[in-house]
């Protein structure tokens, strides 16, 4: 086998008119409602992380950028997922410390998954009101004891006449504390254990801890602190035979291991949209840094040490900027246009070049900006540490770590069976 | 072009003695009339000072021209116009007087610049220089047919020094009241006139509270200038009657102070040709 | 319920406009283009008006094929109908025709209430179309309007001058240019900015509005980025014991170049 050309598919990134306008209206928004904003909220939120910024994200839903490929049935926006990837993008820009935009990215990636393959009913119950932002719907599959080993997962849901009965825990999910304080509740697309061990026993279901502003019954849920992207939360929460009818079960019993990996890879492309946005502000910080300090009398971009580690910096950017792009075009082709051509599998390559490369790259840059601004940027006063520290929470993990990237690329490119003990 | 007519209008009279630098630049070097056109009500006893520097004064005063409309000060300077034949018509680019040359240049028919910073004379023919893209840049323009209006942002030319002995002559016109009824009027408090000072100094969003323009008024008071705001402190917050900038007022004065102004490119246009630009700033990054 | 034509126009995003560093030319064929900032507003307030009176908000247009970008946006902000003049020499039209066009067509399309037009646009800035499509049409015209409603046939609209706010009384049919400080416009949703893009648009060429030609009155010779040369002296005070230096040395150079 010869390592493909271009793989799986030749996809040149452009885009609509209609996405471009959207572009301007989104990043109008979010330069006027956010980016303002934005340090505030991290500043709070860090202090108290149940500082949700209840009306920044009541902006967002009425600016429409909730569940943006849902179909407009269930009160979604009809929109491609490239328009999601965008609206992201605009708000990681826009909020560098990445909050507001993971907040908008769950909610965009894990109700069009569950738009895919739930129930219409529970599609029709749950997807208006995350529009609305009334609701939160995220991805609750990390376990204390980890969260890439997916098929290692020891929730329970036992089926018990109409109901599941769910006992055990999960940990390091975002959202806890949005779906106790938002309005109508929420929950997440929730993996639990069905059947025998490994993945095959695994079955996905829209878990709604709170809804109709009712907590459920059993469910317990915890708060951490975070050191960086403050203003969402992340917790975790036990299930001591808490109950949730048998509509909830997303799709068929035991095949929920299928499902979270399709939702993931389009989970996925938010979260490397996230933090190319905030690159992008990163990028524009150094550059204006470049045009006014000088050091021994010189501009310190004369010295090519800064300079051409920038121009680096900026290649890496173009780069996972356009892998982002590449994989949500595919994801249009496959969910949205539904074009036979393509499999959901041809995603795999194409997500995991955008997630293994958009968080760590912006990471680097991070880093590396605050190096040439200097002692300054270790201080509370400049604001390049937040974007910093948010955008470091994607390479540690986060709709999948770094190194599980890695294992699909070499896995789909040299073949599984070359690759085990 | 031989012996030209050049006709000026602004409704006021301090802009008028600029636009008779220009005239008397152009009638200097092609040889001709400077005539001045004064319309409005309650305005002919403040017309001496222009009789100094035109050859001849039109004065228009009646009570139907109390209500401003541009296209009623159009058609009445219109007559003026059809009096004199001019080959040029000077109007001062305030909001009135650059929407009067628009209308006058609709029912002549013919060629109207506005946001003109500069007329120079090449090979007997006027290019005329305007802002352009929102400030950005500068466009050489040419006009191809006669008259030729062209609107002259204030502050674009000094105060003339040529004395002469103008006659003054008072004209009746009919008049057709516009279908326009004033319900109410509020006068904005006249702020110091910011062009006209060699010292400006300039209040940016970066001025957290109304009074702490106390301080800038001390340090203006000392430096013998006056103070203007930036867009946002005028039009939104409305701290200054008006602001500095393209669609306020352009000004050059010796030194320019802007404190906590970022530097938008329609306030970059409306200092761009001061002598010295002072930005006081605590982001050292700042456009500006 | 008033029937209300919007002028708007595509303009370049001067924002966005870059210029070659050698020759001062700017980069036009590369640049973004948007509707203007205050015709953006105008529509915005014609959709008020709706809201609050009923009636239609229609949108007219002149320019080439990147004009129909300016229609799809006010779509996507929710107006009703537009109409597009299309013309390939529209880059060489100056304000007279550009105007006298607007005026052919919103003769031809009739039955309306209220124009509303931005005062200025956001490239070319000169004002003059909104005055010059009053004059055309024989209509009573406000000016810079920072605020406005309706009372029955009457507009009510607060024009903003240097001296003061005058609030006048029209009856309609009237033209008025409203300012950016009239309203914050709406930033459409995806759901709208997909709807928009299938409702059609009316085309019309110059020949469909009874315009047989256009005579040009003035011409650009030339548009370039003014050279101006700056010192650029950074003093720091960004710490208290930085400050007084700094100010001593501003005072210098002020000295220097016999400012003070």
């Amino acid at each position: 086998m010869s390592v493909p050309i271009s793989y799986p598919k030749d996809t040149v990134v452009s885009f609509t008119k209609d996405e471009i306008m959207f572009r301007e209206s989104v990043r109008e928004f979010a330069q006027k409602h956010i980016a303002p904003k934005w340090i505030e909220v991290d500043e709070e939120a860090s202090k108290d992380p149940m500082k949700i910024p209840l009306d920044l994200i009541k902006k967002i839903a009425d600016q429409g950028l909730l569940c943006i490929p849902c179909s407009d049935k269930y009160g979604g926006q009809g929109g491609t997922y490239t328009m999601a990837t965008i609206a992201v993008e605009e708000l990681a820009y826009a909020d560098p410390a990445v909050a507001l935009a993971v907040y908008t990215l769950l909610n965009n990636g894990w109700p069009f998954a569950l738009q895919l393959f739930g129930r219409e009913e529970v599609s029709q119950e749950v997807i208006p009101r995350v529009s609305k932002g009334e609701a939160f719907f995220g991805i609750a599959s990390t376990e204390p004891q980890g969260g890439s080993d997916v098929a290692g997962i020891r929730m329970t849901a036992k089926k018990i006449n109409n109901v599941y009965v769910f006992n055990g825990e999960k940990a390091y999910i975002s959202g806890v504390g949005e779906v106790q304080v938002l309005p109508w509740g929420g929950g997440w697309f929730l993996i639990a254990r069905t059947g025998e061990a490994g993945h095959r026993g695994l079955s996905a279901f829209a878990f709604l801890a709170k809804k109709n502003g009712v907590i459920g019954k059993g469910w317990y849920p915890t708060i951490y602190h975070d050191i960086g992207r403050h203003g969402l939360t992340t917790g975790g929460f036990k299930c001591e035979n808490f109950e949730l009818d048998k509509d909830y079960l997303i799709g068929e019993e035991n095949k929920g291991f299928y499902y979270v990996m399709e939702g993931f890879n389009l989970a996925r492309i938010l979260v490397a949209a996230a933090t190319v946005g905030g690159a992008r502000w990163l990028l524009e910080q150094a550059v204006q840094w470049f045009r006014t300090r000088k050091l021994f009398g010189k501009y310190i971009a004369s010295f090519e040490g800064i300079s051409f580690r920038f121009a680096e910096l900026y290649a890496k950017y173009e780069a996972a900027r356009y892998f982002v792009y590449r994989a949500s075009r595919l994801a249009d082709k496959i969910y949205i246009e539904k074009d036979p051509a393509y499999n959901p599998r041809d995603l795999n390559i194409p997500v995991a070049l955008a997630k293994m490369y958009g968080p760590e790259l912006a990471t680097e840059l991070g880093q590396e900006v605050m190096k040439w601004y200097g002692a300054y940027a270790y201080t509370k006063e400049s604001p390049i540490h937040r974007a910093w520290l948010g955008l470091f929470s994607y390479t540690i993990g986060a709709e999948g770590a770094q190194n599980i990237m890695r294992y699909i690329i070499a896995r789909d490119l040299i073949g599984s069976e070359y690759m085990r003990d | 072009m031989d012996m030209v007519t050049i006709l000026s209008y602004s409704e006021r009279i301090d802009l008028q003695l600029e636009l008779a630098t220009l005239a008397n630049e152009i009638t200097n070097k092609l040889s001709g009339n400077s005539i001045s056109a004064v319309i409005g009500y309650g305005i002919k006893d403040k017309v001496d000072v222009l009789s100094k520097n035109f050859d001849k004064v039109f004065v228009i005063d009646s009570e139907d021209l109390k209500l401003f409309n541009p296209i009623t000060y159009a058609n009445v300077l219109l007559n003026i116009v059809n009096n004199t034949k001019p080959d040029i018509i000077l109007i001062s680019d305030t909001k009135r007087g650059g929407a009067i040359a628009s209308a006058l240049s609709a029912l002549l028919d013919t060629g109207c610049i506005t946001e003109v910073t500069k007329v120079e004379l090449v090979n007997d023919d006027l290019v005329i220089y305007r802002g352009a893209y929102g400030g950005l840049g500068l466009a050489q323009t040419k006009i191809l047919t006669s008259p030729k209006i062209i609107a002259v942002k204030p502050g674009s030319y000094p105060r003339p020094t040529a004395i002469k002995n103008g006659i003054i002559e008072e004209m009746k016109v009919d008049i057709k009241k516009p279908e326009i009824e004033l319900v109410e009027f509020r006068a904005k408090e006249t702020g110091a006139r910011l062009n006209e000072s060699d010292v400006v100094v300039v209040a940016g969003r970066g001025v957290k509270k109304k009074d702490d323009l106390q301080m800038l008024e001390d340090l203006a008071k000392i430096l013998g200038g006056v103070v203007g705001c930036s867009r946002p402190l005028s039009a939104d917050l409305g701290w200054c009657p008006t602001w500095v900038g393209m669609s306020g007022v352009t000004i050059k004065p010796k030194l320019y102070i802007g404190v906590g102004v970022s530097g938008q490119i329609q306030h970059i246009a409306g200092i761009r040709d001061s002598k010295i630009i002072v930005a006081i700033n605590i982001d050292p990054t700042h456009h500006i | 319920m008033p029937n209300i034509i919007v002028c708007v126009k595509q303009s370049y995003d001067v924002q966005q406009l870059r210029y070659d560093k050698v020759s001062k030319q700017f980069l036009l064929a590369e640049a973004p283009k948007k509707m203007s900032d205050t015709d953006r507003r105008a529509v915005e307030e014609a959709l008020r008006i709706r809201e609050k009176y009923g009636g239609k908000v229609i949108i007219l247009t002149v320019g080439n094929q990147d004009s129909i970008d300016a229609i799809r946006q006010a779509y996507a902000m929710g107006a009703d109908e537009g109409y597009a003049i299309i013309d390939k020499d529209y880059e060489n039209f100056d304000t007279n025709n550009v105007a006298m066009i607007l005026a052919q067509a919103i003769r031809k399309m009739g039955n309306f209430d209220l124009v509303l037009c931005g005062a200025e646009s956001t490239d070319g800035y000169s004002r003059q179309v909104p005055v010059k499509v009053a004059v055309y049409l024989g209509l009573p015209f406000i000016n810079f309007v920072r605020e406005l409603r309706l009372e029955g046939n009457y507009v009510i609209a607060t024009s903003d001058y240097e001296d003061g706010l005058y609030i006048y009384r029209v009856k309609m049919p009237a033209i008025v240019a409203v300012t950016l400080d009239i309203n914050e416009p709406r930033t459409p949703t995806p759901s709208a900015i997909l709807r928009a893009s299938r409702k059609p648009i009316t085309q019309w060429t110059l020949k469909d509005i009874g315009v047989d030609g256009v005579k040009v009155h003035f011409k650009v010779l030339n548009t370039y980025v003014p050279e101006v040369r700056r010192k650029r002296i950074i003093l720091d005070a960004s710490t208290d014991d930085k400050i007084v230096n700094a100010v001593q040395k501003l005072i210098d150079a002020l000295r220097q170049e016999r400012i003070i």
